[in-house]
């Protein structure tokens, strides 16, 4: 595992865009009624939001960036670096970071970067810019961090569907001589990549008609390799294992006790790793918003959208610190230790079809 | 010592919720109840953690049988 701080960099804003489409798990045919109850209390998902066909990760990030440039009225040239973290980017190539730079007007001589990360991919999305712009003394830099995740799922994969779901984000960074350090926890375990995964479609397993074939894993549980595949067992087991550690060794670096943050934004996967992670670190439940409840797994996108839906009307009033933690595809984890103080950052961005 | 085995059972009977109380022994296969479904598993796995700060891999779970073998494998853990 890895600790890191970045100094003079300063969160300024916070963006979120979910698709307006809204599902309910509700009466799912994959889901007996057992299961649909058990569901309910322990993962904890009721709706979900679905991008139709017409939009992508990138729409959703593009409409929470501009918000952020119009509400700061910012010039597009003065972004000076772009990072996009998303797994469902626009096309195989090129990356998205490029066709959101000619989206948002961003010059030609900023730097841009795409990475391929998951559930853990606002946290190593908020490390990368931030050490981008330290590095190369970028004064304002922006992070798109969303995922159409639901486009890689199976129909009729009992074990996906009722919990993905789709937004994007967009986050401001700021070069501030009087900011607060931002600390980071990186760790990963490459051991278990196949544990979150889609096997078909990419160069080991290139596209063709067996990528389409589907298998019935179990009842319930039929999907193609080029359906996302996820072993949930395996998912809590690394969860449980790494995310509390992690946390502690990110508080202990950064001479921080567990009871000194004002919240604790985890990834939003599921109500009993959310459970759990209080439960280890002492944690009391309203220093931890969930927004699983109406807003499903977003992917890399959950940090984003639980600090717009539930924090939205604190940060921008005195000094907040937050611990941000995902942990997800890879497998990766990682936490961050960030001040926000007068932050902008505006609730939920609904986008419509016709967009 | 270790974890009693009526105490063990008496926690999982806490977390399974669609399991009625009386229903488990140390000799109860778990995968065979009418009840169990894969989202019963993880409440298990969680439970161990919440209840005893134990985390086991679907590996070592797929392992057990019985809430016998369970006991031992946490009781062990628990040691280790």
């Amino acid at each position: 595992m890895g600790y890191f701080s970045i100094g003079n960099i300063r969160l300024s804003a916070v963006s979120a865009a979910v698709p307006a489409r809204q599902l309910s798990n509700e009466n799912l045919d994959i889901l007996n009624e057992s299961e649909a109850k058990t569901f309910a209390k322990t993962v904890g998902i009721r709706t979900r939001r679905v991008a139709p066909p017409a939009i992508c990760a990138s729409d959703l990030c593009v409409a929470a960036a501009q918000q952020i440039l119009q509400l700061r009225s910012l010039d597009p040239a003065e972004i000076g670096a772009l990072v996009f973290v998303t797994q469902t980017p626009d096309y195989l190539l090129p990356g998205n970071s490029m066709l959101v730079q000619r989206r948002l007007g961003l010059s030609s001589s900023a730097f841009m970067l795409d990475v391929n990360q998951g559930c853990a991919g606002y946290v190593y999305g908020l490390a990368s810019l931030a050490c981008l712009m330290s590095a190369a003394k970028i004064q304002r830099g922006l992070l798109l961090v969303g995922d159409t995740i639901t486009r890689l799922l199976s129909p009729k994969d009992r074990s996906t569907i009722p919990i993905f779901s789709d937004a994007g984000s967009a986050t401001l960074l700021e070069v501030a001589g009087d900011a607060d350090p931002m600390h980071f926890n990186l760790g990963s375990e490459g051991e278990g990549a196949e544990v979150i995964y889609v096997p078909g479609g990419g160069a080991r397993a290139p596209f063709g008609p067996d990528s389409l074939a589907m298998g019935e894993h179990e009842q319930n549980l039929v999907r193609a390799p080029i359906h996302l595949a996820m072993k949930g067992m395996d998912v809590l087991h690394y969860a449980l294992k790494h995310v509390a550690p992690n946390i502690r060794e990110l508080l202990t670096s950064a001479h921080t006790a567990i009871d000194t943050p004002d919240y604790y934004i985890f990834h939003q996967a599921n109500h009993i790793v959310n459970e759990c992670l209080l439960k280890k670190l002492g944690i009391p439940p309203q220093k931890a918003p969930e927004t699983l409840l109406d807003y499903g797994n977003t992917s890399c996108a959950t940090i984003p959208v639980t600090i717009c839906h539930q924090l939205a009307g604190e940060l921008g009033n005195g000094k907040k610190t937050m611990v941000l933690s995902g942990f997800g595809a890879g497998f990766s984890w990682g936490s961050a230790l960030v001040t926000a103080e007068a932050v902008l950052c505006s609730s939920l961005l609904e986008l419509r079809d016709s967009n | 010592m270790g974890i009693e085995v009526q105490t063990f059972i008496a926690n999982l009977e806490r977390h399974l919720t669609n399991v009625a109380p009386g229903r488990l022994h140390s000799e109860t296969c778990l995968h065979d109840l009418p009840e169990w479904d894969s989202l019963q598993a993880l409440v298990v796995v969680a439970s161990f953690d919440w209840d005893y700060g134990v985390t086991i891999s679907a590996d070592e779970f797929a392992g057990t049988k019985t809430i016998h073998d369970l006991h031992a494998l946490i009781d062990q853990k628990l040691h280790q």
